[in-house]
């Protein structure tokens, strides 16, 4: 009786032993994780955008847009005159290289022309910005060395030929490049829904549907 | 006294025997719940070698089942103070917000820098307060599989953080990615990824001091703090 007993009390104290041990352990390790404290404020400061000068005696802004190695920088330079808007897009290595003019457009006061953060590709070699209006947002692609794309057309209108392309789909933004030849479009259904995501590929002016959504 | 010599043998044995056991089922048992809690490594394939310096110029590299050529890299021996990168006593401190996808950095109250990332969008980035305990000037980075598949030489400016839930050997960091430009938006595989310029800016200012391509941390020359909080928008 008192060997049963004995022999009981055994196997008891084992397995009570082990699961005190494991969950002691385990609290330790949560503890740890839970004991982040963000004690400091972290203020919010707005992201600094591309550099603006206005030149008030020739009324001209400029907007540069530095290449992510630090190695080439877009420049637009925004004319002002009654009613419309001169945008000239010039592309020029760093420090201080030659100006190379890419584009020349006259508009409307209704649109503006910005350079997006992500305008550059990776490989420096195409560049992307973005023409909004009241109504729409236009993507352009231009190659950052002047020479025009294949058919002579100095940049390609992703908005245009995504709807010639993909018709089932409305493009909703152009985010910046997942490799250098390709442009990340997000797109929305005709319901108004989040749609698939695209990878616009430069050289074949073609869009490749996603699997995965990039925000 | 023989007989209760032999009486309570068995007894101690028996003790013994059971804190053994105790002690190899505890270790086999412990690692598997425990495994729940750790990160794995943020390059799986090149888990080891990301940890040490390495340069491979002309080497190309794979992303989104693209080539991409890598930067060259030039190490500078005596390597000009950027203005604003001079070590000081007022201490530093870097923030990432996983849901605006930026990092600050601060020097006492003063901003040195404000600038877009790409945190994790195949794996996630682990949030909590680290400390950077080695800076790389570059290494390889390689890891996931099929169309996510990615191989990365000359990764340039490499500042690997740790701390108590995240080993050393996960491999997470701050660096440059030369291999896409969608910052602000999720990119990596669990680390943090900064323009290149903004990874050099970064890399020259935080500590520990850089004395050369591969500086460790230790108590005379810390790390800086990393603090990485919210959630990325995925």
């Amino acid at each position: 009786m008192l060997k049963k007993l004995r022999n009981e009390f055994a196997t008891v104290f084992f397995i009570l032993a082990t699961t005190a041990v494991c969950l002691f352990l385990l609290l330790k390790n949560n503890n740890k994780v839970n004991q982040y404290v963000y004690s400091e404020t972290i203020p919010d400061l707005s992201l600094p955008s591309p550099t603006l000068t206005p030149a008030p005696v020739a009324q001209i802004e400029t907007t540069v847009m530095d290449s992510p190695d630090g190695t080439k920088t877009l420049l637009m330079k925004k004319k002002r005159a009654v009613g419309i808007f001169t945008y000239s897009i010039f592309v020029s290595d760093k420090p201080g290289g030659l100006e190379k003019s890419i584009y020349k457009k006259t508009e409307n006061t209704t649109h503006k022309i910005i350079f997006p953060y992500n305008a550059w590709s990776p490989d420096n070699i195409h560049f992307f910005l973005r023409d909004s209006t009241p109504d729409r947002d236009g993507y352009y692609v231009f190659p950052a060395s002047g020479q025009p794309f294949a058919g002579n057309t100095p940049f390609i209108d992703i908005q245009k030929l995504f709807l010639e392309k993909v018709t089932r789909y409305t493009l909703a933004d152009v985010t910046g490049w997942a490799a250098p030849n390709l442009l990340i479009v997000n797109t929305k259904t005709p319901e108004g829904e989040q749609g698939p995501s695209f990878w616009f590929d430069v050289p074949n002016q073609s869009f490749i549907q996603l699997s995965t959504r990039f925000y | 006294m023989k007989r209760k010599r032999k009486k309570y043998f068995p007894l101690v044995l028996r003790g013994f025997i059971s804190l053994i056991s105790v002690y190899v089922l505890v270790s086999l048992i412990y690692p598997l719940l425990a495994n729940k809690s750790s990160f794995p490594c943020a390059n799986t394939l090149s888990c080891r070698e990301s940890l040490s310096f390495k340069v491979e110029n002309g080497a190309i590299g794979i992303f989104n089942n693209r080539q991409v050529a890598s930067p060259k890299i030039t190490i500078e021996k005596n390597k000009p103070v950027v203005l604003g990168t001079e070590t000081s006593a007022e201490k530093k401190r870097i923030y990432v917000d996983l849901a605006k996808q930026t990092l600050t950095a601060y020097e006492g109250d003063k901003l040195f820098m404000q600038t877009l990332i790409s945190s994790g969008k195949w794996f996630p980035t682990p949030t909590g307060e680290f400390r950077i305990w080695v800076k790389l000037r570059s290494t390889r980075m390689s890891g996931g599989e099929g169309d996510d598949y990615y191989d990365l030489p000359n990764v340039p400016f490499v500042m690997f953080y740790e701390n108590q839930n995240l080993s050393r050997s996960a491999g997470f960091s701050l660096h440059g990615a030369y291999w896409h430009n969608n910052f602000g938006h999720p990119m990596s595989h669990g680390c943090i990824n900064l323009r290149n310029t903004d990874a050099e800016k970064l890399y020259d200012w935080a500590n520990p001091v850089t004395t050369g391509p591969t500086t460790y941390a230790d108590n005379r020359n810390e790390g800086t703090t990393v603090t990485i909080f919210g959630e990325a928008p995925l």
